[in-house]
């Protein structure tokens, strides 16, 4: 599975395409956990990355594919309340988010050569996600694949041929699959804080 | 002097490599965990009872050590007091009254420690490092996976108080509230003692309802 994906990042990054007309994207990705998510682990993420690429239709419209990695995880000490009751100890929770996602961008303005440009898009796809809880001598785990859509916005400032790609963009997982620990629901929503380049600007 | 786009082409791939890397260096933290760090304290409770009703109760002078007919266990008897008067002491200062006879209790608390084996496999996956996704891809040469096997012990309190109706004279029958305390086994005695006193104020804390009034 994981050769799998390092095989489709490298092809990413080494298809040959016309120059203007596709933008292979390389960003750190930073994150920041919102509603239920941000209750489970509210540290800031400074580990993750993405890779895109994206085909222009139109001088202002691409359509493209995305494949990310975002890590979170935190100690937390506290007591956490349950029906009946309460459970404390030392806890280091993890969260894995995995999106694989098609995209679509709507750039604003003319592309030109010294000009920064903003863009917007929305992703749509799949997150695979694992959550984890260590306390004491036990380790709860849950993995699902979620369905999820993620709109974004940014700017393009042109390098040359490159341009610097900066953006945020808010991530929205789905329900699925088995919750964890008797939740009722894993959806999962974080925000990510994108410092990239665009190759082929 | 070259321009920053020609950096860019030539050492494209080193480039994305190193950006790569940089986000995903040392995924996963090592945040250092002591033993202390594996005590655990679990309580819960009947949500029906009416705790104001147990004005006194009653406590065995022992801790009941869970073992089977002619075993021995590896806790020793030097905490019972301690962990005896702990309960205690908390016990009196949510209201409740020690009293030495059965007959005069509204509740009765029982006190017991066991000590649990634990054993496991843990697979080392090849290349991908450990524990689940790592990204040890630079390790070299191949790492072919390997399994280490584990065995440790733990020492665990068990608290029960109950409605003196519902014991049979010799067993607590259906328990108001209990805790748990779990990892209490330590070759350091003091460092024992301060996880035992401090595990029991916790469960005392996390059970706000556990009162006389």
């Amino acid at each position: 599975m994981r050769q799998k994906l390092f095989i489709i990042i490298f092809a990413m990054l080494t298809v040959s395409v016309p120059a203007q007309n596709f933008l292979s994207v390389l960003s750190y990705s930073t994150g920041l956990g919102v509603g239920k998510t941000g209750d489970f682990i509210d540290d800031f993420s400074w580990r993750g990355f993405s890779i895109e690429g994206r085909t222009f239709t139109q001088r202002n419209l691409s359509f493209g594919i995305m494949f990310g990695w975002n890590y979170f995880d935190q100690r937390t000490d506290e007591t956490v309340q349950l029906e009946d009751g309460a459970v404390t100890g030392t806890q280091i929770r993890y969260l894995d988010l995995i999106p694989i996602m098609a995209t679509m961008h709507y750039y604003f303005g003319k592309r030109r050569r010294h000009s920064i440009r903003a863009f917007a898009g929305v992703s749509a796809g799949t997150y695979i996600i694992t959550q984890r809880l260590d306390l004491g001598i036990w380790s709860f785990r849950r993995s699902n694949w979620h369905f999820g859509l993620a709109p974004e916005v940014g700017v393009l400032v042109p390098l040359g041929s490159s341009a610097l790609a900066l953006s945020v963009k808010y991530n929205y997982a789905f329900h699925s699959g088995e919750t964890f620990l008797n939740e009722t629901s894993n959806t999962h929503s974080f925000l990510t804080f994108n410092l990239g380049f665009a190759f082929g600007y | 002097m070259p321009r920053i786009e020609e950096l860019f082409k030539k050492g494209k791939i080193l480039f994305l490599g190193v950006l790569i890397a940089f986000g995903v260096t040392s995924c996963y933290t090592d945040y250092g965990l002591t033993t202390e760090d594996y005590d655990v304290v679990y309580t819960r409770y009947n949500k029906d009872a009416n705790f104001s009703q147990f004005k006194k109760f009653v406590m065995p002078d022992s801790v009941y050590h869970l073992v089977g007919e002619g075993q021995e266990d590896n806790i020793s008897r030097q905490f019972d007091a301690l962990i005896l008067n702990t309960v205690a002491r908390n016990l009196q200062q949510r209201g409740f009254v020690r009293v030495n006879s059965v007959d005069e209790a509204d509740a009765v608390v029982v006190v017991t420690v066991s000590e649990d084996t634990y054993s496991g496999a843990i697979y080392y996956p090849p290349y991908w490092g450990y524990p689940g996704w790592g990204w040890d891809w630079y390790y070299y040469p191949p790492y072919w996976g390997d399994i280490t096997y584990y065995e440790y012990n733990t020492g665990t309190i068990h608290l029960q108080f109950a409605d003196i109706e519902n014991t049979d004279g010799q067993t607590v029958l259906y328990t108001d509230w209990m805790a748990v305390m779990n990892g209490l086994l330590s070759s350091n005695v003091v460092q024992t003692q301060s996880r035992i006193e401090k595990a029991i104020n916790q469960a005392f804390s996390q059970s706000p309802y556990l009162k006389t009034n």
